[in-house]
C-alpha cells in the first residue's frame, strides 16, 4: 500500500513516518484499540438475553464503534461501567460474592387485629379468582397458626415462585381469607403483608 | 357331565308335565344370593361379597311369603329353598321365580312345619333343612320326579342349637353355622345325625345382638356371615385353631334374611373397586381386608376416583404411576396441632353421603377405635368444613389419615363397602403453636448439583452428584425446635465414589439431641447415628458412599446422565433432628444449609486431590456450594490449589478465578445436562444470570433449556 504523495515535503516526510508506524505497528494499535473498547464500554448494558452463544471462542473486538478512551487522567479505580455479555463459562466473570442462588427473601407481616386463633398458610398452587380460591395445601412455604393475631418472619422462596397465595384460616366458622402476593420488580424489598 | 345330564333329563320331564323351567344360573356364579323378606314378599340381591355392593337381581319371585332355608346347588345350577307359601321346597332359576316342587313329607317331616334354615349339600345332591326341637331332615333332589321329604335319624334329639342359617364347608363334608345373641358361637355339624359340636365364641357384638340370616362359604373354608339389623358381613376361616371373625363388608340389612351361594366360588374383586393407599399395617391389601369401595357413578370424594385391582401403598400407589391422583377430595387448611382443633375440607360429589375418618394420632401403624375423629358425618354435594379435636396424647411427626365416603354412616377403617370412596393423606401433627417453613416448598424440591474434579475443573455439565432436597424448619416461639431433611439422588455421572453429608454453619453439634435423630433410607430405619464426631458445627452424614446406593442398568456406566440409562427410582433418605437446645431464628443457617460431598475415604479422587494433601484424600477433600465454608475435615491445603481460589478471609470459598464455582443450589427439580453437556449451552440464559451480582436477570434461567441437551428418562 502506498500513500499519496501530497503537498509540502514536510506533509511527505510525515506520511512517511505514519506509513511506517501504520504498517508495522497495526497489530497493536488494534489490541489496543480492543481493550479500550472493552474497558469503555461497547454500547450495551449486559441485560439483553443472548440465545445460544457463539461456537466460537472468543475474539478481540475490531470493530471501531466504540468511544475514544476516557482515561485521560488515570482513574485509581478504573471501574468498569459495564460489562460486555459472556458468550461461554470460558469468558463468564462472577462477583466473587455472588453466590448465584436464584431464590429471595420475603418479608411476611400478619396482624389479623384480634387474639382469636388463626392459621396462616403461604402456598404456591391455587385456582379461582374474587376471594372464591381453591388452594393446593400441599404446595406450601409457610404454614402456621397466629400467635395473639400476629405472625411475622421472613423466608426464602425460589425466585419462579413469583406468584403465592396467602391464606388466614378461622376456627370459628368465619370465612377464610384470601390474598394474592406478587413479586414486585420495583422494590428492594419483597414483603407480604396482611391485616 | 353330569350337570348337562341332569338339566336335560328334567327339561324333558318337565316338558312333559307340560311345565317349562327357567334355565339354571351360570356354572358356579360368584356373587352371594341374599333373599330377605323385608315386608312379606320375598326379594332376591346379588352381593358381592368383596365390597358388599349389592344390586336388586328380582322383587317379584311370584311368591307372597317368604323363601327360606335357601341353598345354592352346584350339581345344577338352580336355588332351592323353603317356600312358606306352599310348605314345600321351592326351585329357582335365573329368572328368579320360584316354583314349588312336589314334595313327599314323612311324618316327621310333615309336623315339622316351615324352614328357614337350609343349604344343599356338596358331596351329594341333596337338600338340608333344620328346624329345632325337630331334627335335620334331608330331601334328594336327583329325581325330579320323587322328592320324598325325611327325619335324618336320630336328629331330633341333637336339635337343641339355635340358628338362622348354616353352610356346607366347600370339601370336608360337615355344616357350619353361627350362632344368634349377644355372641356368636360356632358350631360344626354332622349332616348324619344332626350333632352339633361347639367350637367357640368368634364373634361379640358392641351393639344389639346378632341374627345371622344369611350364612355361606368361599372354596379356602371361609365362612361368611350376614347380620340382619345392619347389613354386616363378617368372615372367619372354620379350619383356624381358633377361628375369630372380621367385619369384611357391608351389604344390605333387613329383618328377614337368607343366603345361598356356591361355595365353590372364589370371591372376586372385580376391577371397579376403590382401595386405599395408606402402608398396610392400616389395611389396605385385600389380603387385609383392606378399606375398598364399589365404584359408583357420581358418588365419590373431590372431583375423581380411580378403580385398583388391589390396594397398593405408596410409593407402588397409582397415584403416583399412572398420573391419575384421584385423592383430590380432601384438604388440609389448617395443621394438626397436639391439643388444638383442625379444620379439614372434604368436597362430595354426590348426596346423601357421609363421612367417617380416622388419624393415626400416636403413630402406631393401625387406626384404633380411639383414633376416628369423624364418625358419620353427612356431607353435602360441594365443598364442606368439618372440624375435629387433635388430642393432647398424639405424637408430633409424620402419620396417616383415612377418609371414607359412602351411602352407609356406619362403617369402620377396613373392608369392603358397597358404593363411595377412599382416601388416604399423609398428615403431619405438631406440637399447638409451631410454625412449619419449607424449602423450596411442601411438596417440591430444590436441586445441588456437582462438580467433583476438585482442585481441577472440566467439563462443567454439573451432574457428578445432583441431589434433590427438601428443608423443613420447625419453629416455636421464634426458635427452631427441628429440621427435617429429605434428600433423593437424581443423578451420578461420576466414576469417583462421594459421599454426601449437610453441614449446620454456625451451629455446635451439641446443640443436637442426637439419641433422638431418626433416619431412613428407603424407608428403612437406620440404626446408626449420622452426626459426625470431631466437628464444631453439626454435620450430618447420608452416606459414604453414593455407590453403595444406586444399581445401574446393562450398558450404562452412570445413573441417569447418559441417554437411555434414566429410572424411575431415587433413593431417598429422610432425616429428623431435633435440637435439645433450640436455636433462636436469627441464628440459624439460610436455606438450603451447606449440603456437601466428599471423597469417599481409602478411594482415589484423581492426582490432582491426591498431590495436594500427599495420600488418598478421603474426608480431606469436600466440595461445598459457592462461599460455604468447608467443616473441621477438609484440607485447608485446598485453598488456593490448583484451580481454586477460595480466600477464607474474605468469605469466599470453592471458586476458580473467574468466580465459578463446582457446586450450584437449583431451586428446583432441575432438568439437569445429559452426560458431556455444558450448562451454558444447555442452559443459555445462565451467563447473564449470573454475570449479574444482582441476580435480577434471567432469575428463572433454570426452567429455559435447550430440550434436546437435557436428560430424560
Amino acid at each position: 500500500m502506498t500513500f499519496p504523495m501530497k503537498l509540502s515535503l514536510t506533509k511527505h516526510s510525515v506520511s512517511n513516518l505514519l506509513k511506517s508506524i501504520f504498517t508495522l505497528q497495526i497489530f497493536s494499535i488494534a489490541i489496543i484499540a480492543a481493550l479500550v473498547s472493552a474497558c469503555g464500554g461497547g454500547g450495551d448494558d449486559g441485560t439483553e438475553v443472548t440465545h445460544a452463544p457463539a461456537s466460537t471462542t472468543p475474539t478481540t473486538d475490531t470493530t471501531t464503534t466504540t468511544p475514544p478512551p476516557e482515561s485521560t487522567t488515570p482513574d485509581p479505580d478504573p471501574e468498569p461501567e459495564t460489562i460486555p455479555e459472556p458468550t461461554s463459562l470460558d469468558d463468564l466473570i462472577v462477583d466473587a460474592d455472588n453466590t448465584m442462588q436464584a431464590a429471595f427473601e420475603l418479608v411476611i407481616a400478619i396482624d389479623i387485629g384480634s387474639v382469636k386463633r388463626a392459621y396462616f398458610s403461604l402456598c404456591d398452587k391455587f385456582s379461582g379468582s374474587n376471594s372464591n380460591y381453591s388452594v393446593n395445601f400441599e404446595s406450601c412455604q409457610y404454614r402456621g397458626p397466629t400467635t395473639s393475631g400476629k405472625l411475622n418472619t421472613d423466608i426464602k422462596i425460589a425466585n419462579h415462585n413469583g406468584k403465592l397465595i396467602a391464606v388466614l384460616w378461622f376456627y370459628d366458622g368465619t370465612p377464610p381469607e384470601y390474598q394474592i402476593w406478587q413479586f414486585d420488580d420495583q422494590t428492594q424489598e419483597q414483603r407480604l403483608t396482611l391485616n | 357331565m353330569k350337570t348337562a345330564y341332569s338339566s336335560v333329563i328334567y327339561t324333558c320331564l318337565l316338558l312333559s308335565q307340560g311345565t317349562s323351567w327357567a334355565a339354571e344360573f351360570a356354572s358356579c356364579p360368584t356373587q352371594a344370593f341374599i333373599i330377605q323378606t323385608p315386608s312379606s314378599v320375598p326379594i332376591s340381591y346379588g352381593v358381592e361379597l368383596a365390597t358388599g355392593s349389592y344390586v336388586i337381581l328380582s322383587n317379584d319371585m311370584n311368591r307372597l311369603k317368604a323363601y327360606n332355608g335357601v341353598g345354592f346347588n352346584f350339581h345344577d345350577n338352580y336355588i332351592y329353598g323353603w317356600d312358606y307359601e306352599s310348605s314345600t321346597l321351592g326351585k329357582t332359576g335365573d329368572d328368579y321365580i320360584i316354583t314349588p316342587l312336589n314334595v313327599t313329607k314323612d311324618s316327621s317331616a310333615a309336623a315339622a312345619g316351615n324352614f328357614f334354615v337350609g343349604d344343599i349339600a356338596i358331596d351329594e345332591n341333596v337338600w338340608y333343612g333344620y328346624k329345632k326341637n325337630k331334627g335335620l331332615f334331608k330331601i334328594p333332589l336327583d329325581d325330579p320326579n320323587n322328592y320324598s321329604m325325611s327325619l335324618v335319624s336320630g336328629s331330633t334329639s341333637n336339635a337343641t342349637y339355635k340358628i338362622t342359617d348354616f353352610a356346607f364347608h366347600p370339601n370336608n363334608g360337615y355344616i357350619y353355622a353361627v350362632t344368634n345373641g349377644a355372641t356368636g358361637s360356632l358350631l360344626q355339624i354332622d349332616p348324619s345325625d344332626g350333632s352339633a359340636s361347639n367350637l367357640g365364641v368368634v364373634v361379640i357384638s358392641s351393639g344389639s345382638n346378632f341374627t345371622f340370616g344369611a350364612q355361606f362359604f368361599d372354596p379356602d373354608g371361609t365362612l361368611y356371615l350376614s347380620n340382619n339389623s345392619d347389613g354386616k358381613i363378617y368372615r372367619l376361616n372354620v379350619d383356624e385353631a381358633n377361628p375369630s371373625a372380621e367385619i369384611f363388608a357391608y351389604g344390605p340389612s333387613s329383618s328377614s334374611n337368607d343366603g345361598a351361594r356356591c361355595a365353590l366360588a372364589e370371591v372376586p374383586v372385580g376391577d371397579n373397586v376403590d382401595f386405599g393407599d395408606a402402608p398396610d399395617s392400616y389395611g389396605t391389601y385385600m389380603a387385609s381386608n383392606g378399606a375398598r369401595h364399589s365404584i359408583i357413578d357420581d358418588f365419590y370424594l373431590g372431583s375423581l376416583v380411580d378403580n385398583e385391582a388391589n390396594g397398593y401403598p405408596l410409593p407402588l400407589s397409582d397415584d403416583n404411576s399412572d398420573g391419575i391422583d384421584d385423592e383430590d377430595g380432601i384438604s388440609f387448611p389448617t395443621g394438626f396441632e397436639l391439643g388444638e382443633s383442625a379444620v379439614i375440607l372434604a368436597t362430595a360429589t354426590g348426596s346423601g353421603g357421609y363421612l367417617n375418618a380416622w388419624f393415626d394420632w400416636d403413630q402406631n401403624g393401625s387406626f384404633d377405635s380411639d383414633e376416628q375423629a369423624i364418625t358419620g358425618h353427612p356431607l353435602s354435594p360441594g365443598s364442606n368444613s368439618v372440624s375435629l379435636d387433635v388430642p393432647t396424647w398424639g405424637k408430633a411427626g409424620q402419620s396417616w389419615a383415612r377418609f371414607r365416603f359412602s351411602s352407609l354412616a356406619d362403617i369402620g377403617p377396613s373392608g369392603g363397602v358397597g358404593d363411595g370412596e377412599v382416601e388416604d393423606h399423609q398428615i403431619n401433627i405438631t406440637e399447638t403453636g409451631v410454625t412449619i417453613n419449607y424449602y423450596p416448598s411442601s411438596s417440591s424440591y430444590t436441586s445441588v448439583a456437582y462438580e467433583d474434579l476438585y482442585p481441577d475443573q472440566e467439563d462443567y455439565d454439573m451432574n457428578d452428584v445432583i441431589f434433590h432436597l427438601r428443608l423443613v424448619e420447625y419453629i416455636k416461639n421464634d426458635q427452631i425446635i427441628r429440621v427435617e431433611f429429605e434428600a433423593k439422588l437424581a443423578a451420578m455421572g461420576a466414576a469417583y465414589h462421594n459421599g454426601f453429608a449437610i453441614q449446620l454453619p454456625g451451629i455446635a453439634s451439641e446443640k443436637v439431641k442426637e439419641n433422638s435423630i431418626e433416619w431412613s433410607i428407603d424407608d428403612v430405619p437406620q440404626s446408626g447415628s449420622p452426626l459426625e464426631s470431631g466437628q464444631t458445627n453439626a454435620v450430618f452424614i447420608f452416606t459414604q458412599d453414593l455407590w453403595d446406593h444406586i444399581s445401574l442398568s446393562n450398558g450404562c456406566s452412570f445413573l441417569r446422565t447418559e441417554s437411555g440409562c434414566g429410572t424411575s427410582y431415587r433413593t431417598t433418605w429422610k432425616m429428623r433432628v431435633p435440637f435439645e437446645t433450640t436455636i433462636a431464628q436469627s441464628q440459624m443457617p439460610e436455606f438450603p444449609y451447606d449440603p456437601f460431598i466428599f471423597a469417599t475415604p481409602g478411594t482415589d479422587h484423581g492426582l490432582a486431590a491426591k498431590n495436594v494433601v500427599g495420600e488418598l484424600p478421603g474426608r480431606k477433600l469436600e466440595i461445598h456450594l459457592k462461599n460455604k465454608a468447608p467443616t473441621d475435615k477438609f484440607a485447608t491445603a485446598y485453598f488456593g490449589s490448583r484451580e481454586d481460589r477460595s480466600d477464607p478471609d474474605a468469605g469466599q470459598y470453592f471458586l476458580n478465578e473467574n468466580g465459578m464455582s463446582w457446586a450450584i443450589e437449583i431451586p428446583t427439580s432441575w432438568q439437569h445436562p445429559l452426560e458431556r453437556e455444558r450448562l451454558d449451552m444447555t442452559y443459555s440464559e445462565f451467563l447473564n444470570f449470573a454475570a449479574d451480582k444482582s441476580g435480577n436477570t434471567n432469575p428463572n434461567w433454570y426452567l429455559n433449556a435447550n430440550s434436546s441437551l437435557i436428560f430424560k428418562d
